[in-house]
Order: structure tokens, then C-alpha cells, then sequence
């Protein structure tokens, strides 16, 4: 005859859902820093980290040097700042859909993940918060860079720390919004798209003024790089860190300077309406995220793509 | 075209003879006549493989002590033509090191290893025209391509032409199975149908010297029979052939093989027929004879019997009747016991020969079962 | 079962190893968008840069040729530097060294069948760079810069074999080192401006291991012969073809000699089949 104490052991109880996130979250972040840095000592893993955002820089600083010379004018600040900030977004959406395949095809570990009671979406960030914290650094780093080596010309007293303080973590959940977007996309997709993350940021430089005002797009394209949350968060922090829009004086050639902002465009959105944007972008965008990726995993499910490989 | 399992070499053993190598008499390795002098398909000759690791730092700021491992430690085996031969061993005890080292995948340590008269380390291109492998579990394969472009593409690197090439793959295909599957891309095979096409891979080039290493691991219990029925034919239809496989399937072994080598710890411990092997434990036959109308007198009758080394009677738990083994000088002399048995009215019930396994023989030899962690004596 | 030796054996693996890429890759259409699209819009982004920056408009068709180059350079650097690396993972490695077929002519099929791929992606961002941005090409000396484009990829791939040698002992660490050779290269090629320029701006050593990437003066060969007086080359074209002539059998050869090297020592270390490492 069985007794109480010949029954199977109880299983602990299902814990609420903020402390089994929690609790995902910091094993995937542990896990996350040992995939990405366990390949070599800390210094080596460091260089290595920074050399190539450092490599897209000297190739914006060349750029610049040919046509513009060594002259380092306020479009240099704008140009040098926003692709400081724009490796964050590299490492956020690159983080996020490669964290993806690699669990799927390389080590064919997503299956057990997604058999677990792991909270999927918690696991995916807590992933991709090596990468991203990489990211922060990097940027720091190639701020650094600009400041002592390649003429960035930043004044402590002009930066705005409220609006950065506000600014910084509002970008970074539309950014997160957005990488889960992709990561759902890499879930459904071939092997070969496993860049998915990398080239879709690299397209954002088209649409989201990093690299040059937005207002120098055709009208289409415009309005489409007006609704990218990036595009504002990239003005927010360049305004946060230069206390203010950026304004380029050019000379004509009977020796009058006019003033204007490198951004026209931008430049008629004050920071409150900034703030407000963001804000809502980054509702939006956890919102959508959330239902999309939840729609995107029932097609994966549907399609056998949580296991499957599909490297050539 | 059936398939070509009677295939001709086009490595000419007068090659061999030439170059100065073991001369090997092509058609002369007979698998049923031990008598007659069979070449050499793989002769080790005190090989050993040394790994070194890193190590591990026990303390912060401590250097790690390299550790070195002694995968394999003088290992001799000779393999003949004509055989399938089995590696028996549990897990890191050396086999995929010995098999990695004789398909000139790791170099040894010291010592040679030969396949077909070939030096693995000095001839590796020779060998490697002369052989292939298959790993269980392996479901290598490029998932974009249809599984008969994929087996084209690998017999492309043993240089077979396009004709034999898709003849072969279509008769093996039909063999494992998997006809129905052969223009669907492989992405969309299960892993047992992967496994299968592997399988394939390994025979589509016609190997004189042919490796398997778990072959049917993870493998349903039909495709398990298909693989090793074709196995067993492949060696009988070409006697010049030579099979060397690993398994932890006991049975497989036993099943299959004509000479069996345990090796633990990067040692071959025993080498020798299954048979002879289970009498390394247990000279004599022994049997279970469950018979009614058993008395004293009889025991006694039948521990005097001719060719009856001892008898040992137990009661049956039902009592209906008694369970007696027999320890017998020769298998015939079962016949005098039977013939006393019904001699003093006995009847029997149940008559049924044991011998011991290959698992106990192993367990004798390495001191613990295929899968156990810890040593049972 | 006749079996084929020698050349016919080369020829057969490298057409075997090519086939997945030329035949299977069409079966996955994705890569039109990733490949085709995105380095476009990637291309438009420096487009839309130098506009900004009042460049004189030859920079515009500068960049697009450069990132029509920087297919090639991906390619090498993924598809066959660290292709082996990811061959292991997939325990595919452990069939080619084991097959009678040598890894050059297993690399040469990579290399060929990434060509092809390459070529489908560059041609496309080429030809749409150019009706987009009204880039016009000079078609008088289109013969020499043929044959520039064709060495630079026999100098490029011969690149890639020699870094696939490498890479055969590495685990991780070849990923992590093709990651971090993607911009670097883009930046020391000049594949965003001009060769001349970057000579003259980073120090002397940082020259030469930029002269070392085939695409360097591939690039600066094709751009003087496609936009004639337009650019200031580091030297002129025809010395740039000796150059990448003379890169070609260099690495061709190391390439040879290297990867029987690794090969054995992969062999010693038993490195052939560690995975995830």
C-alpha cells in the first residue's frame, strides 16, 4: 500500500511570472556573456570587440577628410556622433536574430529552450544584453576616440545629462522592439539569412539621418525614415550631447556665412515633442513586438522551423 | 543493374607487390575457411594516442597544469580480409580514436597502423581511395540539396563517374528504404532518414576497408535489421571485402561478428570469435532441465550419468517440479541425460542450454557494464 | 568500379563542391532580398553621405563599384576563409579529408560556386546602383579592367584558401577573426573612397598590409580604368595587374603548401572534429 511519503516528490510551485522572467533573464545573460566572450582572454575578446565599429568610423572620417579636408565642422559632429550611436543598434537587432539562428542551427540548443518553462522572450533579451552592453561600451569608446584623436569636439558643460538620462533608455526599448521583430523573422528564415539583424540595421542608415540629414532624401523616402523611432533618438542624443541642434555655417563665395541646422527638418521638433515620440514609439514598438513575435513563433511551430537546419 | 556487389578494385593487388608492400592475392580471403591464409586489411602494431589538454586552474591566478591522456596505449590488432570485426568497448575507451586514426582523420603518437597494406600516416591519399566510413547518429549533409544530389556529390570526391555513381545510389537507396525520399532535399528528412542516407554515403564509393561506428544508433528497429542484413550481404557477396565496426549493442555484435577486440582504457583487453570469447568464462556447456518425478535415486543416477561434471537440484516454487542444471563434459553428453532422466520415469518439462552473454563477458573483462559509470566488482 | 585519379579526381570534387552553391542556392530565394537589396540600400546610405557632403559626383559611382567589391571580399571571408570552420561544425570536414580529393580542389569548388554567387549579387548591385544614381561607367578600356576584375579574384580567392588553411586549426576564434576582418578591410581597401587618399593619410606600415588585400588595388585598378581621369590611382593600372598577378601565384602557392601544413597539424591535434569550441 502506498503512503504519503511513498508519493512523488512535489514539484516546486510555478513561481509568479515576474520572478521566472527574472530569473530567465539572468541565466541567459550569464549564458549570453559566456557564448560571445569564452572564445579568448578578456583582452584579446575586447579588441576584438571594438575593432570593427572603430573600422566604420575611420571610414566616416576618411570620407569626411576627402572632400571636406581637415576642417572639423559641426556636420563632423554630426557625422562622428550619430555612428557612435548607431553601433548600439547594430548590436541590439545583430544580437537578437543571431542569438536565434545560432541557438537553432549551431547548437541546436532552441528546441530544448522552447521545451522548457523558460520565458522565451526574457531568455531572447537576457541573450542579447552581452552584445548590447558590448555595444554601450563601444560607443563609449569610440566617443573617447573622437574626443582625443579625430577631432570630436565635445564641451562638458554643453551636455544635457536630464534629456540624455530621459533619451538613452527610451531609444534603446524601441531598438529592443524592433531586434525582436527580426529575431521572430530569423526563427522563419534560412540559414543564409543570418545576417538578417546586421543588414537590416545597415539599412536603417539609410532611413534614420545617421549618416546625413534626413531632409536630403527624396519626399518618399523622407517620410519613411520620419517614422523610424531611430531617427529621433539618434537627433535626441546628438542634441543631449552637443546641447542643442546642430547648426553648420557655410561660407559662399563672396565671403557672407549663413547658418542653418544640418537638419532642417528635425529641427522643428523641440525636445518635448521629442520625448513624446519616443515615449510612444516605445510603447508601440513593445506592443507590437510582443504580438509579433508570438504569431511568428506559431508559424515556426507550424512550419518545423524551431529545430530545423538548413545550412549550405 | 543491380547492384554491383561483386565490384572489381581497380587497385590491383599487383600494385602492392610492386611498390614493395604486403603482397595481398586478390579473390583468396574466404570468410568461412580459417584454414587457408587470409591477408591483412588492418594491422596495428603498438599504437598509441596521447591528447593533451589545457588543463584546468584550480586557483585565480594559478597557471593550468596541461593534463595528457592516454587514449590509446600500445594497441595490436589484426583484421583480416574478408571480416566483419567488432570493437567492443565503453564510452572513452579508444574506439572512434582507433577508428579516426585508421581513416587517417588523427595522426598516432607512435606506433603504425596499416589498412590494405597502407600506411595511414605515410600512404593517407592511397588509403583514403580505399576506404570509408559512417558514423552513427551522423546526419551530416547539405540541407538545400535533394539526398541523391547529395550522394552524388560525395562519391564525386572518391572520383566514381556520374553513371555508377547514380546506379549505386539508386540500388542503396532502395535497400534502406528510402527510394520515396530521394529527390526531397534533405532539410526535410527525419534524423533516422538522414541517418540512413548516410549510410548510403559510406557505401555509394564501394570501399575495400569499410568503417562503421555505431551504424544503427538512433535507428528504428526496422531500418536497424535493413542495415544490418545488408551489412551481413555485403560481406558474403564480396569476400574481398572488410567491415570493422563498433557498437554498445551486444547483440549487434554477437549477431555479426566473426572476431570481436574489448578494449577499455586504450587497451585491447581480448581479440577472439564470440564463441570463444563466452568460453573464456564458461569452458563446459551447462543446462536447465525443469522435470516432474524427480527423486534422490534420480539425482544421484544423473550425477553418475556419462559426461556429467555435476548436477544441481532446486525445488520449483510451484513444486509441481524440479528445476535441475547440469555442468556437462561435451554438449553430446546431454543425450545420456535425458536418457536417465526417462529412465527413472522422469518427464520433462522444459530443457533449455545456458551460456553466458557477451555482456557478462565483458563485464568480466573491463569490470563494469557498457553503460555503467562506476566499476561493479 | 572505375574510379577517377589525378586531375579528373580535382576536377570532380571541385564541381561537386561548387554544385550547392550554384544549383542549391537558387532553391532558397531569400538571399535575393538580404544580398541584393540590403547592400544597396547600404550603398545608398554613403550615396546619400557624399551628396551631403557636396563630393564631387564620380564618388557616387566610386562607392558603388566599391560595394559591388565588397560582395567578393564577404564572400572570401565567409563562404571560404572560415567555410571550413562551419564544415566542422556540421561534421562535414571529417568526409572531405577523408575522401581521396584534395582540400585545394574541395576549396577550389567553394571558390568557384562563390564566384558565381557573387558575381549574381555584385552584377545586380551594380547594374541597379547605376541606373539609380546615374552612375556612367567609361566602356573604352572595359577589356583591361575584365581582366583586372579577373586576376584580382584569382588574387582574392587565393586569399581565401590560404585563410581557410589557417582556419582549419582554429574553433571559434576563426569566426570571431573573419567578424572583425569585414570593416577593417573595407576601410584599408578603400571601398568607400579612394585608394590615393587613404595612402596618404594612414601610416606607412598600415600600407603595405593594406596593399595585401587583393581588392586594394583590384578597386583602384577598375576605378581608374572605369572612370577615367576621375581618380588619382596609387599606381598606375597596369602596374597594379603585375602587382595582383604576382598576389595571385603567391598565395595560390602558400595556399598549397599551408594547407597540407594544417592539415597534418590539425591531424596531431586532433582539431578536425572539435566542434563549438
Amino acid at each position: 500500500m502506498i503512503s504519503a511519503s511513498d508519493a512523488a516528490p512535489v514539484l516546486p510551485e510555478r513561481d509568479n511570472a515576474l520572478r521566472e522572467n527574472w530569473r530567465t533573464f539572468k541565466v541567459a545573460v550569464r549564458l549570453g556573456w559566456q557564448v560571445e566572450g569564452n572564445w579568448a582572454d578578456p583582452l584579446v575578446f575586447l579588441i576584438f570587440a571594438i575593432l570593427r565599429p572603430m573600422a566604420a568610423a575611420l571610414i566616416l572620417v576618411l570620407m569626411y577628410e576627402v572632400i571636406a579636408g581637415g576642417e572639423r565642422g559641426a556636420y563632423f559632429n554630426y557625422l562622428y556622433l550619430s555612428n557612435a550611436f548607431f553601433v548600439l543598434v547594430i548590436e541590439t537587432m545583430a544580437g537578437l536574430a543571431w542569438t536565434v539562428l545560432e541557438d537553432r542551427e549551431n547548437y541546436k540548443m532552441l528546441k530544448y529552450i522552447y521545451t522548457s518553462p523558460a520565458r522565451k522572450f526574457s531568455y531572447l533579451i537576457g541573450r542579447a544584453v552581452a552584445r548590447i552592453s558590448l555595444g554601450l561600451l563601444t560607443t563609449l569608446v569610440l566617443l573617447a576616440t573622437g574626443i582625443l584623436f579625430l577631432g570630436l569636439k565635445l564641451d562638458r558643460a554643453s551636455i544635457e545629462w536630464g534629456w540624455l538620462v530621459l533619451y538613452f533608455p527610451l531609444g534603446m526599448v524601441s531598438l529592443l522592439g524592433l531586434g525582436i521583430c527580426l529575431a521572430g523573422i530569423a526563427l522563419v528564415i534560412a540559414r543564409h539569412g543570418g545576417s538578417i539583424g546586421e543588414v537590416t540595421a545597415g539599412s536603417l542608415l539609410m532611413f534614420s539621418g545617421a549618416f546625413f540629414p534626413v531632409d536630403g532624401l527624396p519626399p518618399v523616402l523622407r517620410e519613411i525614415s520620419l517614422g523610424v523611432p531611430i531617427t529621433y533618438w539618434l537627433e535626441g542624443m546628438r542634441r543631449a550631447l552637443t546641447g542643442g541642434v546642430l547648426i553648420q555655417t557655410t561660407t559662399a563665395p563672396d565671403g557672407s556665412t549663413t547658418s542653418q541646422p544640418i537638419s532642417p527638418l528635425l529641427a522643428t521638433f523641440d525636445n518635448v515633442q521629442l520625448l513624446v515620440i519616443l515615449l510612444v514609439a516605445a510603447v508601440v514598438s513593445a506592443v507590437v513586438a510582443a504580438l509579433f513575435f508570438r504569431w511568428v513563433e506559431n508559424q515556426a511551430k507550424e512550419r518545423g522551423m524551431i529545430d530545423r537546419i538548413t545550412g549550405y | 543493374m543491380g547492384l554491383d556487389l561483386h565490384a572489381d578494385s581497380s587497385i590491383s593487388t599487383y600494385d602492392n607487390a610492386a611498390e614493395g608492400r604486403d603482397v595481398i592475392p586478390s579473390g583468396t580471403a574466404q570468410r568461412n575457411a580459417p584454414h587457408v591464409a587470409r591477408p591483412l586489411a588492418i594491422h596495428v602494431e603498438n599504437l598509441s594516442r596521447i591528447y593533451k589538454s589545457r588543463g584546468e586552474k584550480k586557483k585565480k591566478g594559478e597557471q593550468a597544469v596541461p593534463k595528457t591522456l592516454n587514449a590509446l596505449d600500445g594497441v595490436d590488432l589484426e583484421v583480416y580480409q574478408g571480416e566483419l570485426f567488432g570493437l567492443l568497448g565503453p564510452n572513452g575507451a579508444g574506439k572512434t580514436t582507433l577508428i579516426k586514426i585508421l581513416t587517417t582523420l588523427l595522426a598516432p603518437s607512435s606506433g603504425t597502423a596499416r589498412v590494405d597494406g597502407l600506411d595511414v600516416v605515410r600512404d593517407s591519399n592511397e588509403v583514403r581511395r580505399r576506404i570509408n566510413m559512417v558514423s552513427g547518429g551522423e546526419t551530416s549533409g547539405y540541407g538545400i540539396l535533394t539526398v541523391r544530389e547529395n550522394l552524388w556529390m560525395f562519391s564525386q570526391f572518391y572520383g566514381v563517374t556520374w553513371k555508377d555513381a547514380y546506379a549505386r545510389i539508386d540500388e542503396l537507396l532502395k535497400i534502406v528504404e528510402l527510394e520515396d525520399k530521394k529527390n526531397a532535399l534533405v532539410s526535410s528528412l527525419s534524423t533516422g532518414q538522414r541517418q540512413r542516407m548516410n549510410f548510403c554515403r559510406g557505401f555509394v564509393t564501394d570501399p575495400k576497408v569499410m568503417f562503421l561506428d555505431e551504424p544503427t544508433l538512433g535507428l528504428d528497429v526496422h531500418a536497424a535489421r535493413i542495415i544490418r542484413e545488408f551489412t551481413k550481404d555485403w560481406l558474403q557477396k564480396n569476400p574481398d571485402r572488410t567491415l570493422l565496426l563498433t557498437t554498445h549493442y551486444m547483440a549487434e555484435a554477437d549477431e555479426l561478428c566473426d572476431r570481436i577486440a574489448i578494449i577499455d582504457h586504450g587497451k585491447v583487453l581480448a581479440c577472439d570469435t564470440p564463441a570463444n570469447l563466452k568460453r573464456l568464462l564458461q569452458k563446459q556447456p551447462t543446462f536447465e532441465i525443469s522435470a516432474a518425478g524427480i527423486t534422490e535415486r534420480t539425482v544421484a543416477a544423473l550425477s553418475s550419468a556419462p559426461g556429467v561434471v555435476g548436477v544441481t537440484a532446486l525445488p520449483d516454487p510451484s513444486g509441481a517440479s524440479q528445476k535441475l542444471n547440469f555442468i556437462l563434459e561435451d554438449e553430446s553428453a546431454i543425450g545420456s541425460v535425458v536418457s536417465t532422466l526417462t529412465a527413472h520415469n522422469g518427464s520433462i518439462l522444459t530443457l533449455q542450454k545456458n551460456e553466458p552473454t557477451l555482456e557478462d563477458v565483458f563485464i568480466k573483462l573491463v569490470g563494469r557494464s557498457l553503460t555503467a559509470a562506476e566499476p561493479t566488482e | 568500379m572505375r574510379k577517377s585519379v589525378g586531375l579528373e579526381l580535382f576536377l570532380r570534387g571541385a564541381f561537386a563542391r561548387g554544385y550547392p552553391r550554384v544549383f542549391g542556392a537558387h532553391r532558397e530565394l531569400s538571399w535575393l532580398f538580404f544580398e541584393i537589396v540590403i547592400p544597396l540600400i547600404n550603398i545608398s546610405a554613403y550615396v546619400f553621405l557624399y551628396r551631403a557632403l557636396n563630393a564631387p559626383e564620380q564618388y557616387v559611382g566610386f562607392v558603388v563599384v566599391g560595394g559591388a567589391m565588397a560582395t567578393y571580399w564577404l564572400n572570401v571571408l565567409w563562404m571560404m576563409a572560415s567555410q571550413l570552420y562551419w564544415d566542422k561544425q556540421a561534421g562535414l570536414l571529417e568526409i572531405y579529408i577523408m575522401s581521396p580529393a584534395s582540400l585545394m580542389s574541395i576549396l577550389l569548388g567553394m571558390g568557384v560556386g562563390g564566384l558565381y554567387m557573387s558575381t549574381l549579387r555584385a552584377g545586380a548591385i551594380t547594374i541597379i546602383g547605376s541606373l539609380l544614381y546615374n552612375v556612367r561607367f567609361d566602356g573604352s578600356q572595359w577589356g583591361f579592367a575584365l581582366l583586372v576584375f579577373v586576376v584580382t579574384m584569382i588574387a582574392l580567392y587565393g586569399l581565401g584558401m590560404l585563410l581557410s588553411s589557417v582556419f582549419l586549426m582554429w574553433g571559434r576564434e576563426a569566426w570571431q577573426i573573419s567578424l572583425a576582418l569585414q570593416e577593417p578591410v573595407y576601410f584599408m581597401a578603400g571601398m568607400q573612397f579612394p585608394l590615393s587618399k587613404l595612402f596618404l593619410t594612414i601610416p606607412g606600415v598600415f600600407t603595405l598590409i593594406s596593399a595585401a588585400v587583393p581588392v586594394s588595388f583590384g578597386l583602384d585598378a577598375m576605378r581608374q580604368l572605369l572612370f577615367p581621369g576621375q581618380i588619382v590611382g596609387v599606381f598606375a593600372p597596369w602596374i597594379e595587374l603585375l602587382i595582383l598577378a604576382a598576389m595571385g601565384v603567391v598565395f595560390v602557392t602558400i595556399a598549397f603548401i599551408m594547407l597540407r601544413r594544417m592539415e597534418w597539424l590539425a591531424k596531431v591535434e586532433a582539431r578536425l572534429s572539435l566542434r563549438w569550441q
